[in-house]
């Protein structure tokens, strides 16, 4: 049974017709071809597949598609603005965060959802907040260590754009 | 066992209210499952486990994702996260029993995905909710043809019939009621319960008056710790006592051997998350 459904995907509106059977994982790596979203165990036990939903860590594999009608998703395509890494994807390649890559953009999904709820976690928390994913090579001292990264980094007050249209982006010559 | 990666044929439906959700579930109750936040649903559909005609959403009935404060309880619609009830400002002042094992249940993609009618529907005996609103003697709302009407947490496995579905959970609040909380699992932060213990005692200072003890990671149907709670009844919480109903509570438990456990570790492991949930209650501030 197909259904039409509309939803945004990295601030992009999509509308698509999905077979009300498939997963949010299926629908975003095979229609709309976001293949940076991981299929692993498939059965929520890797946090491999982890996007963010109306602000919310979830588990893509157990969600239908139909389900995400009218949501917000964020993936893991979503986070770099251009050529300029995401201060967390930015700490885990400093960190050495990563090796064999796959569980990474799980992990940086996880450690994104949590430092939007609490931007300045504990080791603790830390731990707590990428408990639902699963690295079989680096280990997780480094990427405890990215996540701790990047919460200093993105602490750093951000540079307000100053008023008046000299500041647009893309230059402001009047 | 199998584990396939796509899900199976289903047809999908989600009712835009309870009403049609009830004359659905009426029409076609033993060829539907009813989804909730589906964490335990699609899983077992992927293992081909349990598989029906129809998977009736509840996501799009309005009104089953609040939590409302009534005289003497608050009310939590069936549709409410694990995470949104661990959060919850009321549910922290009010049921703090409830509050700390939600934050303790799973992860944070599960606590955000997974709903509290869920875990109370699903009859595993690894869900941790149960005991806890067990022992706060809760109860649930059950939506069916002819209505509604209010079922213990109890006795909702032996109650529930086909054809009618959750729809809200009722935790009464009781003044002076203190509480403790264990979880004991492989991986603290991942794992379900191996066992689990949650207790809520009504009294003043360290006498007793009424005690309520119940059990997770034991075989169901039962999770009341009956005899332990008598144990406790009317006399003062000494640690001599609390050792004692934890003994108790430890030889009634069923317990069954798993890939990690034989049934009689588990013994052990409930005495012992008894006896620290007891000294949990009876330590101050553990009121409300
Ligand atoms: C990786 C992982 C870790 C987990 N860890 C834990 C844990 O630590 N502790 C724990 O307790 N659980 C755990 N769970 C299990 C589960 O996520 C939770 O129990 C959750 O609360 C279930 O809720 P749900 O809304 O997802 O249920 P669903 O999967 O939607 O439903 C579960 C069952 O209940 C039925 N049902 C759902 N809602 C209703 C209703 N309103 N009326 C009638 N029937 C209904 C469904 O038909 C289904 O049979 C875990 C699951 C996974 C995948």
């Amino acid at each position: 049974m197909k259904q039409e459904m509309e939803f945004t995907v990295n601030g992009e509106h999509y509308t698509v017709r999905v077979d009300t059977r498939r997963t949010l994982l299926e629908v975003l790596r095979e229609t709309l071809g976001l293949t940076g979203t991981k299929e692993m165990c498939n059965k929520g036990d890797c946090g491999g597949c982890t996007v963010i939903m109306d602000g919310k860590p979830i588990l893509s594999c157990l969600t239908l598609a139909i389900e995400a009608q009218g949501k917000e998703i964020l993936t893991i395509e979503g986070l770099a603005d251009g050529y300029t890494l995401h201060p967390i994807q930015q700490a885990f390649v400093e960190s050495g965060a990563i090796q064999c890559g796959y569980c990474t953009p799980g992990f940086i999904m996880s450690a994104k959802a949590l430092l939007d709820r609490n931007p300045h976690p504990t080791e603790d928390q830390i731990k707590e907040g990428i408990a639902n994913n699963i690295c079989r090579c680096t280990g997780y001292v480094q990427i405890v260590e990215a996540i701790q990264a990047a919460a200093r980094t993105m602490k750093r007050p951000v540079k307000r754009p100053m008023k008046g249209p000299s500041r647009k982006p893309g230059g402001g010559k009047q | 066992m199998y584990y396939y990666r796509r899900l199976p044929q289903f047809e999908y439906v989600a009712p835009g209210s309870l009403k049609e959700a009830a004359s659905f579930l009426q029409a076609h109750p033993r060829e539907t499952r009813v989804m909730a936040g589906g964490t335990i649903l699609l899983h077992r559909m992927k293992e081909r486990i349990g598989v029906k005609k129809y998977v009736m959403s509840l996501k799009a009935v309005p009104g089953l994702d609040a939590i409302d404060k009534a005289p003497g309880q608050v009310k939590i619609g069936s549709m409410v996260t694990i995470q949104t009830i661990a959060d919850a400002p009321v549910v922290r002042r009010q049921c703090g029993l409830l509050a700390a094992a939600c934050q303790m249940l799973g992860t944070p993609q599960i606590r955000s995905m997974g709903t509290i009618g869920g875990n109370v529907a699903c009859n595993l005996a690894t869900a941790e909710i149960v005991p806890v609103l067990i022992a706060l003697d809760a109860q649930a709302t059950l939506a069916g043809a002819k209505g509604s009407r209010t079922v213990s947490v109890e006795e909702l496995y032996r109650e529930v019939r086909d054809g009618e579905f959750v729809t809200e959970i009722l935790v009464p609040v009781k003044a002076g009621q203190a509480w403790g909380y264990e979880k004991w699992a492989m991986r603290k932060r991942f794992d379900y319960a191996t066992v689990s213990a949650a207790v809520a005692i009504a009294g003043t200072g360290r006498v007793c008056k009424d005690a309520k003890i119940a059990l997770g990671g034991v075989t169901l149907p039962t999770r009341r710790a009956r005899r332990a709670e008598e144990i406790l009844k009317g006399r003062s919480l000494t640690n001599r006592l609390i050792v004692e109903a934890a003994e108790a509570a430890a030889e009634d438990a069923r317990t069954g051997a798993d890939i990690h456990f034989t049934a009689e570790y588990k013994k052990e492991l409930i005495k012992v998350m008894v006896s620290r949930a007891l000294k949990q209650a009876v330590s101050p501030g553990k009121e409300g």
